[in-house]
């Protein structure tokens, strides 16, 4: 079908709008209210164009085209009622653009600009509308709104918060959240991306640049394994604001909160600034040089099986794939990326962590199973696709031990124990033994477990999947730490299997996938190292007290075994960090520090769950005296005598990391070995359950200010009302004492029936909560 | 041939000139004796720059960096940061007379007439680092000559 535009012919399919089909053919009209993420409101009226032999201008982005009409955008009628528009939306906004921060990048300034008179006939009173405080992210200065809702419609459909809308009519119509309160959602910050006006805007840069003086470097999220592209602006050598880039098959054109305000914790007062080194008992500062020498001098004298490589999975994969390097050419092999894990067993390889179908396919599935996710604040992009499949009647299903918040709705969902994880998911696979066609050979464990009658709810959700064509299943990512990790997984994936439908290992890490592929882990059979001895894994490292620890960009709350990791630090002779940031605390810990360059300041690669490599530039130069990672694991390399070119750049590394790991053929099926199933939580008593706060999931956002004022920080369990009635809990009182092991602590008490029974949810926000003890173990709770 | 030859013998050419510099010997004088005399400016004049305050004594500037990034010569380096009341301030401003070259341009982009360029034509100075005006330089001259400089901004206004 053909309509012309301004004399031009134009292609478009029935029902198109006429917007939409000049944005196809580079037509400019302007909006301010229609967004093509968004439903269509139609209350700007800035976009009105004429159509040839109608009497009244019609707006663009809510008119369908009809077949063989002929449209003007730039005749007399269309541009005189855009400039009346304009006209009638400048009277209440403020004409001070030079105090806005929106200035230089104001949609309204830019029209006002094309399609504005050259001065305002208005003399009256403008209309000054009171700012609300709606959270630490985002500032209002709802005077320069202009009512285009894109924000409520954003909050409607998007990101599924209700709370934002347009309060009164007229001269009095305001937007802003019903009852006064800040704006509780992991993607909030989009809505200062879809203002069109300054009344939106982001806190944490509010009037510290103009957008002119910004450099623009591209940017791979690194806080979740989704990948988010996104830009960063750079001014004066500092990361001033974060914005989304777009890229339909991962993120489209949002960013989740995290992502965009965690820069703030680039300078804080915790980075290390220059390397030091425990010298006569006391941390110095030395040169780079110096520090070299103490470490060549320190590793040397121990016995390489002595010494373990521990590296973040938030590090870029040139770092990883140097660091494993580095040490396998000292003969260290020791290493391993899975700091949070806690069960090593079946498998003879840790399965590559990754999920079955790309991500922007996952708007295609019919069906969803989440397995104890609490998707919405960890993965918030993801999360956003669910809310789009939601939203297109897909069903969504979920396994959980906590009634997690999200933005879209269950059809069933199983709120279990933690320790009974396990056994819903064998009778999953019971259920699905019977039912299913594909046929899968259950191991004789497995089969043992079979109780014969599977749950009402279970069936139905093993119905649905079976059901549905396209179906996907994820394991969450705090589960990372479950004792049963490993069986969770392998039983995911016979469900998956039997059940014909893709599945996915959530992770908490931006580039678990990076690690895995370079090998950063004990018991590899990749081509990477020829290594055929037994090594010892994170957990074994730590309990085998050795005498030598290196540790990348990991805290130490970073560990699951935190407690057991600073003892057996406090043994070993000689401790080496690569560190962004360190606590006073830590310090004392380590004898030669390191400082490292975060991944703002550096260049590298992430590899997302959905295997897809993405690199950037480096963004901003290193804080003070740190060096990026791949140069200061080069160093090290050619002190030990490494045939590497002296004029080495990060291009040739990530050409050798290209040559050696991405064109590398993996056999990614998934084997296990000696299926036992010994349950290694207990059911006795209480458990303490949880995921990290999503705000605390790394070191840097742990240290993003804005970000931690979001949520309280206050200590606080969760725990459901017959659980406290069993443990005889004085419920009047507010207060109470958990114990774990001989540590206790005084927390607040919030009744919650969305927690399972016979168990505690403690969100890890604070390090008490790591100090207290470990999560999927027993806890007490005891009256004050 | 002939009229060139009697012009060159009775001397026409050098007469006409003559009755230039004739003319000019009893013309009024246009040389002045400078410090003490001295020639008439516009009120467009750009001379040194001077920053405004309100009658209240609020500075003007509100630190929108247009001067910044419109200056052709990058003389002007600004700093901000927002202030308690929630408006944005420059905690810098420092022009580099040797880079300026007095454009206008930066009084031109200012939307509440902060930076004016004033008559003042004569300065010097005596060591390095003195081409740099500060902010609080720039706001002594411009307290020192607001009421010239209001006069010429409202003059300036007229041309608009």
């Amino acid at each position: 079908m053909k309509i012309k535009i301004n004399n031009k012919e134009c292609v478009f399919d029935k029902g198109d709008t006429l917007i939409q089909i000049a944005d196809r053919n580079g037509i400019h009209i302007p909006r301010f209210c229609y967004h093509d993420k968004l439903s269509i409101a139609a209350n700007c009226r800035m976009c009105l164009i004429e159509q040839a032999g109608a009497n009244k201008p019609q707006p663009a982005c809510s008119t369908p085209a009809i077949e063989d009409q002929e449209y003007f955008t730039n005749s007399d009628l269309a541009l005189d009622s855009q400039k009346n528009t304009m006209e009638f939306l400048l009277i209440n906004h403020p004409l001070d653009c030079p105090v806005c921060d929106q200035g230089g990048m104001c949609e309204l300034q830019d029209l006002a600009l094309m399609h504005g008179r050259v001065k305002s006939r208005y003399k009256e009173d403008k209309r000054v509308v009171v700012d609300h405080n709606i959270g630490p992210l985002i500032k209002t200065n709802m005077t320069r709104c202009i009512h285009c809702t894109r924000c409520v419609r954003y909050g409607e459909e998007i990101a599924g918060i209700k709370e934002f809308g347009s309060i009164g009519r007229g001269e009095t119509m305001e937007i802003r959240t019903y009852l006064t309160s800040a704006i509780n959602s992991p993607m909030s910050g989009n809505m200062i991306d879809i203002c069109p006006v300054g009344a939106l805007n982001a806190s944490p840069s509010h009037m510290k640049g103009r957008t002119w003086e910004l450099e623009k470097v591209k940017f791979i999220s690194n806080h979740d394994c989704v990948g988010s592209n996104m830009d960063i602006h750079v001014l004066e050598n500092k990361v001033f604001r974060v914005v989304p880039h777009e890229n339909n098959k991962i993120n489209e054109i949002w960013l989740s909160d995290r992502d965009r305000f965690s820069y703030e914790a680039l300078d804080h007062n915790e980075r290390v600034k220059k390397p030091t080194a425990k010298i006569n008992g006391r941390h110095t500062e030395v040169e780079w040089d110096q520090a070299f020498e103490i470490i060549k001098n320190n590793l040397d004298s121990i016995n390489s099986n002595d010494v373990s490589g521990l590296i973040s999975a938030n590090s870029t994969i040139e770092e990883q794939y140097l660091f494993q390097k580095w040490l396998r050419e000292m003969d260290i092999n020791n290493i391993d990326y899975r700091v949070s894990q806690n069960d090593f067993r079946y498998q003879t390889e840790e399965p590559f962590p990754k999920i079955d179908i790309p991500i922007d396919d996952i708007e295609n599935m019919d069906s969803i199973l989440l397995i104890d996710s609490n998707i919405t604040y960890e993965q918030p992009i993801l999360s956003h696709k669910l809310r789009k499949l939601f939203l297109k009647n897909a069903k969504i299903n979920s396994i959980h031990t906590y009634n997690y918040t999200y933005n879209f709705d269950l059809e069933n969902s199983i709120l279990i124990n933690p320790n009974f994880l396990v056994d819903i998911l064998i009778d999953f696979v019971e259920y699905l033994s019977i039912t299913s066609n594909r046929k899968f050979d259950i191991p004789a464990e497995i089969r043992k477990k079979f109780k014969g009658n599977a749950k009402k709810s279970v069936q139905e959700i093993a119905k649905n999947l079976l059901a549905k064509k396209n179906s996907l299943i994820l394991l969450g990512s705090s589960l990372v730490s479950h004792p049963d990790y490993q069986l969770l997984k392998i039983l995911t994936n016979m469900i998956s299997i039997m059940a014909n439908s893709s599945k996915g290992y959530l992770v908490e890490n931006c580039n678990v996938a990076g690690a895995w592929l370079t090998g950063c882990m004990p018991n590899t059979t990749k081509k990477i190292s020829k290594d055929k001895n037994s090594r010892f894994n994170v957990l074994e490292a730590i309990n085998n007290k050795l005498d030598s620890y290196i540790i990348y960009n990991l805290e130490f709350i970073d560990f699951y075994h935190y407690k057991e990791l600073k003892k057996s630090l406090d043994n070993a002779k000689f401790v080496l960090g690569f560190q962004s940031f360190v606590t006073e605390e830590e310090k004392s810990f380590y004898d030669v520090i390191l400082p490292l360059a975060t991944a703002f300041e550096s260049p590298g690669t992430f590899v997302n769950i959905e295997n897809e490599w993405q690199s950037f530039a480096q963004g901003c130069k290193p804080y003070y005296m740190s060096k990026e990672g791949w140069k200061i694991l080069t160093k090290l390399r050619l002190q030990n005598g490494a045939s590497i070119d002296n004029s080495v750049d990060y291009i040739d590394v990530l050409n050798e990391v290209d040559s050696v790991v991405r064109n590398q053929k993996f056999n990614m099926e998934e084997k296990y070995n000696n299926l036992v199933i010994e349950k290694k939580l207990n059911t006795g008593s209480l458990t303490r359950f949880g995921g990290i706060d999503s705000y605390y999931i790394d070191n840097i956002v742990r240290r993003a200010d804005s970000l931690n004022k979001v949520n309280s920080k206050k200590n606080f369990i969760s725990v459901n009302k017959k659980t406290l009635e069993a443990n005889n809990i004085d419920i009047t009182k507010n207060k109470l004492i958990v114990r774990q092991n001989d540590n206790t602590l005084l927390v607040e008490l919030i009744i919650d029936e969305n927690v399972s029974d016979n168990s505690v949810y403690i969100i890890n926000s604070n390090k008490e909560y790591y100090e207290l003890g470990k999560r999927y173990q027993p806890i007490k709770i005891e009256n004050v | 041939m002939l009229k060139n030859y009697i012009k060159s013998f009775f001397l026409l050419e050098l007469l006409r000139g003559l009755k230039v510099t004739f003319s000019n010997m009893f013309r009024k004088k246009t040389t002045l004796r400078y410090p003490y005399e001295k020639t008439p400016q516009s009120p467009r004049f750009r001379g040194l720059h001077a920053l405004r305050r309100y009658p209240n004594g609020e500075e003007r500037c509100i630190g929108c960096k247009l001067c910044e990034v419109v200056c052709p010569a990058l003389a002007i380096t600004i700093d901000t940061e927002e202030r308690n009341d929630g408006t944005r301030r420059t905690t810098k401003y420092d022009i580099d007379l040797f880079k300026c070259i007095f454009c206008g341009f930066c009084e031109e982009a200012c939307p509440v007439d902060a930076i004016v360029e004033t008559r003042i034509f004569e300065y010097h100075f005596e060591e390095r680092g003195q081409n740099i005006l500060k902010k609080s330089d720039l706001l002594k001259i411009g307290d020192k000559f607001e009421k010239d400089i209001a006069e010429d901004q409202k003059a300036k206004s007229q041309h608009a």
